[in-house]
């Protein structure tokens, strides 16, 4: 047998293979379509029509068989249903395995195929026949001999056109691309080493060829990164025949829906993926989706539908697995959480319904009631997650009964680039590392001023951050050197996301963040299994690249967590209150001034020399595009900067992103606030004494309007015309906001009532009834704002009112969120015009 | 013609890089002169790179080695095994470096001793073994070649191949996937 043949006929028909389980599905939804029956008809009879050269009998027997039914169905002599579908795709699977053996052993394995050749006999005599098509195209092709001849292929503009593509392409060896990545990897550091040099002289003659190869390089880089995307559909090709499988099994209608196929992603993340979505489209239609009784019986179509969505997103890729199920029960999920010891039934109580949610992802959880063959495979949730996070990624769901269930995964673009923050472990004994600044959720400096947040609990240091103890991991002690967190010392935390829980990683000192290649670690050091590789520095330095999700487990943080991070400190002290966090900077003068952390995205520092000027706007270069920077106030230059770097506030919506300028950033501070909001200026929503100075809270809405006048994209009425005859019931935990927002408000001539939380809402509706709006925030402890209105608008009396949500959550996965609750509008917290220009919408009158 | 299944058209690695790979290439780049040991005429010469460890001739053969460097910067790993030196940067490419005093049982280098790496490829990975010192390439008969001898130390006899009887001592091949074989695979 001639092997180079072999390899050929095997490359090509594992092309055809795998296409014609996903044609065969649609075959069998869409009977008529000749078109995709003659594509069946070509893959089956190639397949056939090799096998004599090579002396493939069992081959030769089952494709053989397979082709004739397929003939009686183009024929139209035979029906096109589920049972004679069924035993076709039993060959497939069958011809698929020989495959594989062939391309192993390169000999046809043994084996009874019998049972489906049979199978497939009785449908050429069974009974029952009738016409596919009752009027076949004259345009379609009568022969099957032509359906094999690339000709005739040809000529036909259907069958051509979705080839085209592929006729421009070239068959490249992965290995090659790998290769030429990491030869694009070196060049990117050698340009960095380069970069590096050209800045210790002042006036090199090298400036301008060495900007030219910087360019060249970026380019480079994006194109060779390009060569390894692969459209993200390439992984879904097996779902459709998975999800057909389970339809069958299950006696569900089952459709699938796949929107974004063409989405581009790298290949090394496209193989990390495939599982984890295997794993949530079985998921949808085993647990998720009703069978079709039920779903007659609550009014639904009888055909359930999943939705897989691929779609880009700033530096990620979206996939969205969605289903139109009866979602996901809470209380059943806790009453299973409760059940299995994770947590207790007064956590439950006090728990928000997106926490409850988050439970799916424990490891061993499961809410199937039986365990079924689909999905119940001891692969849970929580390996979906574990599996995303790895490579960076993120899972979120959201569910509502009735409606359905949406899984929503986040991956970045690429493995091999990665954005890092380089740091110092355990001082002059130790040395540099990497994190990856995916997942790195927020980062505190501890000295003299704010030590009393890290406390002792049970032994074990917790950080105390916004209510929450987030358990601490001394890196330093982890690495076997000196540890960081001594009495006295200052060292700094990096705040981690790992599956639901955050952790603080102790460093001794954090530098910047760097774009890194990452590098694999070499055997020797993969035994070390804290590390994700290496990288290299812009100096040639060679440092490793921690990994936090092992360092967490290395740690054993994740065994305490139910104990320490993930409990309120409300539990166990008197709740703290309301409490903000903020973030405190100098401007020009000496008066700091302060933003609510959670509105900063990161902090970064820019090289003075990388910030260009154009008239009075600011451009920085940042994650491959451009940064708009503001200076904080207008007396702040960027020379009067001390040091090298010009320290910034990024904030960000996910789409856009913009910098606010600082000469130095102080601190983080938890506390009580008292704001002063009389006499301010623009830019300035107030001052307030923090630490016992006066400090100025700057108005980000002012900042992000300046550079995006669109940031808020509402459409704003430009009239703001008082009302005096609106009663408003804003609901809001936090008593800063309550305290900000309820005397502005009550300026503008709105009569105002602010409760606590969702509980307190619906009481007060209740008593002091009745209200024209409900403001309320999202995230509430007791009953959250996605909760209250889901339950106002089934309310009879009160589902009318109309709702505001209240958010400092600008993520576009709150904001449809809240749509789905029934919220009407989305309105950040901060800007107080657009809370005043929402309510100006309001009709009174209709209250109730 | 397309690429079979099985065989894939792939260079060597070595051959990818257009490194050498071939001893008639000349010493590598770093090594010095070339000796013969004996009698030149002999027909069945072999060819190895001598370096001394703690004063011990060791060799390894010239198609084995990569390069010789002098003395770079190398960064320290915690938790990784004593014998790893640490990591260190080779035009682009992340190497280890394996201490072969530590490796041997030998006592440790002092801090103003010089030393040497000796790149090498193993398992698709390049390595550097620190030597205390690069000596001649030298090109020795193979008839000369014996077993190790019994008497040997136990991380000795596992990583080395047999010894060299030359003039001026015994030459003790070094076994490199031995020296490199992690704990899983001890």
């Amino acid at each position: 047998m001639n092997d180079d043949l072999l390899a050929d006929f095997l490359i090509e028909c594992s092309e055809v293979l795998s296409n014609l389980d996903q044609e065969l599905v649609q075959f069998e939804r869409n009977p008529g379509d000749l078109e995709v029956l003659k594509n069946i008809f070509r893959a089956v009879h190639s397949v056939k029509g090799s096998c004599g050269i090579f002396g493939l009998q069992r081959l030769e027997r089952v494709a053989h068989a397979t082709e004739d039914v397929l003939g009686k169905m183009r024929e139209g002599t035979l029906r096109v249903d589920v049972g004679s579908i069924t035993p076709i795709l039993e060959a497939v699977d069958i011809i698929k395995s020989i495959f594989a053996e062939l391309e192993k052993s390169r000999t046809e394995p043994a084996g009874d195929d019998s049972q489906v050749i049979a199978k497939l006999r009785a449908l050429m005599g069974g009974e029952g026949a009738a016409p596919v098509a009752t009027n076949p195209p004259a345009s379609a092709e009568p022969h099957l001999e032509s359906s094999a001849d690339p000709h005739a292929e040809r000529a036909n503009p259907e069958a051509t056109k979705g080839k085209s593509i592929s006729e421009q392409t070239l068959r490249v060896q992965v290995d090659v691309l790998d290769g030429l990545m990491n030869l694009v990897g070196e060049l990117v550091l050698t340009r960095n080493q380069l970069i590096e040099l050209a800045k210790a002289e002042d006036e090199s003659c090298y400036i301008a060829p060495i900007q030219q190869l910087n360019r060249v390089t970026s380019g480079l880089q994006q194109a060779v990164m390009k060569t390894r995307m692969q459209p993200v559909g390439q992984s879904w090709s097996k779902l459709p025949r998975i999800v057909r499988d389970l339809g069958v099994q299950n006696g569900k209608d089952i459709e699938l829906v796949m929107t974004g196929q063409e989405t581009e992603i790298d290949r090394q993340i496209l193989q990390a993926i495939q599982d984890p979505l295997v794993h949530c489209v079985r998921n949808s239609g085993d647990h998720g989706l009703e069978s079709s009784e039920a779903r007659v019986a609550k009014g639904k179509p009888s055909r359930g539908t999943i939705h897989l969505n691929a779609f880009q997103e700033g530096g990620h890729i979206i996939i969205e697995i969605r289903d139109d199920g009866a979602g996901i029960d809470v209380e059943r999920v806790t009453a299973k959480a409760i059940e299995r010891g994770l947590l207790t039934a007064e956590q439950a109580a006090e728990s928000t319904e997106s926490k409850l949610l988050d439970l799916i992802f424990e490891p061993g959880f499961s809410t199937a009631k039986a365990i079924t063959e689909i999905s119940g495979r001891g692969v849970g949730m929580d390996v979906v997650r574990t599996n995303i996070q790895r490579i960076g990624g993120s899972v979120e769901l959201s569910t509502q009964k009735d409606v359905g269930t949406t899984v929503r995964i986040k991956i970045p673009l690429t493995l091999a680039i990665i954005s890092a923050l380089i740091v110092n472990i355990g001082q002059e004994s130790g040395g540099l590392f990497a994190i990856q600044q995916i997942g790195v959720v927020e980062l505190v400096r501890i000295s003299e001023g704010n030590r009393h947040l890290v406390e002792e609990l049970h032994g074990s240091r917790v950080l105390r951050l916004r209510e929450k103890l987030l358990p601490l991991v001394d890196t330093a002690m982890v690495l076997g050197m000196l540890p960081s967190m001594k009495d006295g010392a200052e060292f700094s935390i990096v705040v981690a996301q790992v599956g639901d829980m955050n952790f603080g990683v102790v460093v001794h000192e954090i530098f910047d963040t760097q774009e890194i290649v990452v590098k694999p670690a070499g055997r020797l050091i993969g035994e070390v299994n804290l590390f994700a590789g290496t990288t290299i520095l812009g100096d040639g330095r060679v440092i490793p690249i921690l990994d936090t999700v092992r360092l967490a487990a290395r740690a054993s943080v994740t065994a305490s967590r139910r104990e320490a991070s993930d409990r309120e400190i409300g539990d166990t002290t008197a709740r703290s209150g309301d409490r903000t966090a903020f973030l405190l900077f100098q401007g020009s003068g000496p008066s700091p001034f302060a933003v609510p952390l959670a509105l900063v995205s990161r902090l970064e520092e820019f090289p003075k020399a990388g910030i260009d000027t154009f008239g009075d706007r600011f451009l920085v270069k940042y994650r491959g595009g451009l940064l708009p920077l503001v200076p904080c106030d207008d007396g702040m230059q960027i020379e009067n900067v001390a040091g090298p770097n010009v320290p910034a506030l990024i904030f960000s919506d996910g789409k856009r992103s913009m910098g606010i300028m600082v000469t130095q950033i102080l601190d983080t501070v938890e506390d009580e606030l008292a704001m002063e909001t009389s006499g301010v200026r623009d830019g300035i929503l107030g001052a307030a004494i923090i630490q016992g100075k006066t400090t100025q809270i700057i108005d980000t809405y002012h900042f992000l309007t300046r550079v995006y006048p669109d940031w808020f994209s509402q459409d704003r009425p430009e009239s703001q015309e008082r009302r005096h005859d609106l009663k408003v019931l804003l609901v809001e935990d936090s008593q800063f906001f309550r305290n900000l927002l309820k005397p502005i408000l009550e300026s503008k001539g709105y009569e105002v009532l602010a409760v606590n939380d969702g509980e307190q809402a619906l009481h007060a509706l209740e008593q002091d009834g009745p209200f024209d709006v409900v403001l309320s925030d999202l995230e509430m402890p007791k009953m959250d704002g996605f909760t209250l209105s889901t339950k106002l608008r089934s309310h009879p009396q009160w589902g009318s009112i109309p709702r505001f949500a209240l958010s400092s959550l600008s993520s576009a996965e709150a904001r449809k969120k809240a749509a789905d609750c029934g919220f009407s509008e989305y309105l950040v917290k901060f800007d107080q015009d657009v809370v005043l220009c929402a309510l100006a919408t309001v009709e009174p009158g209709a209250r109730v | 013609m397309k690429p079979s299944l099985t065989d894939p058209v792939r260079p060597s690695r070595a051959d990818r890089k257009g490194e050498r790979r071939q001893n008639d290439l000349g010493p590598p780049s770093g090594v010095e002169r070339r000796v013969h040991d004996g009698d030149r005429r002999v027909e069945n010469n072999v060819e190895y790179v001598s370096f001394s460890v703690a004063n011990q001739l060791l060799g390894i053969s010239v198609t084995q080695v990569r390069e010789v460097l002098p003395p770079q910067p190398i960064t320290r790993v915690p938790l990784a095994p004593p014998y790893v030196a640490g990591l260190l940067n080779l035009r682009g490419q992340i190497i280890t470096a394996v201490d072969l005093r530590c490796r041997l049982g030998l006592p440790p280098r002092g801090p103003d001793e010089s030393f040497m790496n000796i790149i090498v490829e193993d398992g698709d990975e390049l390595f550097s073994l620190v030597a205390d010192s690069v000596g001649d390439v030298i090109a020795v008969a193979m008839e000369k070649f014996a077993d190790a001898p019994p008497t040997l130390d136990e991380t000795w006899k596992r990583c080395c191949d047999g010894v060299f009887r030359l003039q001026k001592g015994l030459l003790v091949v070094v076994n490199i996937p031995a020296i490199l074989a992690t704990q899983q695979e001890k």
